[in-house]
């Protein structure tokens, strides 16, 4: 029992490994109970010490560190690819939704709307295009780029020889890298859509004419009145 | 007439800067990989105590130290950040191999069961050490990280200090109370193996 009230210090004292202080220094000295528990405790320090080093000090495999490298190369790459597929799916988007756009914007039921209604739609295609008035061969390719130039006065496509770079309006378009010809290849198709959709509707509006008959008109009997005087209110 | 317009950065110059980014990201990783790789390595083995589970952690962490690389504010911290994701995963694969041991042994058949080890087995095949390890797991996290770390040569209390973030006072303290709390553990075995 006298010696419970050391039996803190001296846990303390071997776990810290500092020296004791001087009354309990004094009563090990003289107890042999306590003596005895100190190097214990001290012995299970020991234990517990040589127990976590030689579980925290162990050696790294040798390739270890080329193991991680040859795993960070492959998530590099692989993550590179990912990059890259989304940068696909959104240059795809991006050329989706200029193509809708332009589409949208190019509507040749648009430009029939807008048309008067005593004007005649073109008969003939070449009358459309100044080239084809001229006679130059190639009519449909020649109306499908002007149709692209025309419409695109603000469509500069960086580098690409079959589209120069126009005029200082202030509005371009840049294509990603790569994707100027598959553009341009479809607005010509576009506008080769373009030309031959009013030259169908041409046709058939030639096929369809035909003089309206209406009946003669009998007037009976025509009685003229004057309006009454509404300023007199 | 209605103008579309669609703004681009220039691919190019987008793509250099990132490739070039990606570079000096991968170079700055790498230097600390050589630094802190086998750190990564003592502490998932430390909890897990089996090499190959190790290693695997290890590696996963220090991959995902690379992912999130952009994210440390601070790269003096890097050290205390990676250990962290290396003693967080290996905790979680120790437990889920808990898990999975526990599954296998309630499946299995007892025929299956390998018969018990005789005593002369359990002192060759390190007895001390098994009760020493299931010491340790069953420590708190906070004081097994901490007797983790300064057990490791060449740590000072102030650097794992540092390393975790912590004041040299809670380290201190913490040590203390991991050891103390280890060997107490570690008493009831010397005192059974002294009765045998």
């Amino acid at each position: 029992m006298l010696c419970d009230k050391y039996k803190e210090a001296l846990t303390e004292a071997a776990a810290s490994g500092a020296a004791l202080p001087i009354p309990v220094r004094e009563h090990v000295d003289t107890c042999a109970h306590c003596g005895a528990t100190l190097a214990a405790q001290q012995a299970l320090f020991t234990l517990v010490d040589a127990g976590l080093h030689s579980r925290t000090n162990v050696g790294v495999p040798s390739n270890f560190e080329q193991r991680v490298r040859a795993a960070l190369q492959i998530q590099v790459s692989g993550g590179r690819r990912r990059f890259s597929s989304l940068f696909t799916i959104g240059s795809m988007t991006a050329a989706a939704v200029l193509v809708m756009a332009f589409s949208l914007t190019h509507n040749p039921n648009k430009d029939r709307e807008e048309m008067p209604p005593g004007s005649v739609p073109h008969t003939e295609l070449s009358v459309s295009h100044p080239r084809a008035a001229r006679g130059e061969s190639q009519e449909v390719q020649a109306f499908a780029h002007q149709a692209l130039h025309s419409r695109s006065r603000a469509l500069n496509l960086a580098g690409h020889p079959n589209v120069p770079a126009l005029g200082d309006s202030g509005v371009e378009v840049l294509v990603p890298q790569g994707q100027e010809e598959l553009l341009v290849k479809y607005m010509e198709g576009v506008a080769a859509l373009r030309a031959r959709a009013p030259f169908s509707a041409t046709l058939q509006h030639e096929a369809n004419m035909k003089p309206m008959e209406v009946p003669s008109i009998e007037i009976s009997e025509l009685v003229v009145k004057p309006l009454p005087d509404l300023s007199s209110n | 007439m209605q103008e579309l317009v669609l703004i681009q950065p220039i691919r190019a110059a987008e793509e250099w800067s990132r490739e070039a980014a990606h570079a000096a990201k991968r170079r700055d990783f790498e230097e600390r990989l050589a630094e802190c790789g086998p750190l990564a390595y003592r502490v998932a083995r430390g909890v897990l105590r089996n090499d190959a589970d190790a290693e695997d952690v290890a590696q996963e962490a220090l991959l995902r130290a690379y992912r999130r690389f952009d994210r440390l504010r601070d790269a003096q911290r890097f050290r205390g950040w990676l250990v962290r994701i290396v003693f967080r995963l290996a905790l979680d694969r120790a437990r889920s191999a808990k898990r999975r041991q526990l599954r296998e042994t309630e499946w299995a058949q007892p025929a299956r069961r390998p018969a018990p080890p005789t005593a002369e087995e359990l002192a060759a095949s390190g007895e001390f050490q098994a009760y020493f390890d299931r010491a340790l797991d069953t420590l708190p996290e906070k004081l097994r990280l901490v007797l983790l770390l300064a057990a490791m040569e060449g740590h000072t209390l102030e650097e794992v200090a540092v390393m975790l973030g912590l004041p040299v006072g809670t380290v201190k303290s913490r040590l203390f109370a991991g050891r103390k709390k280890l060997a107490e553990k570690l008493q009831c075995y010397v005192t059974n193996t002294k009765k045998r």
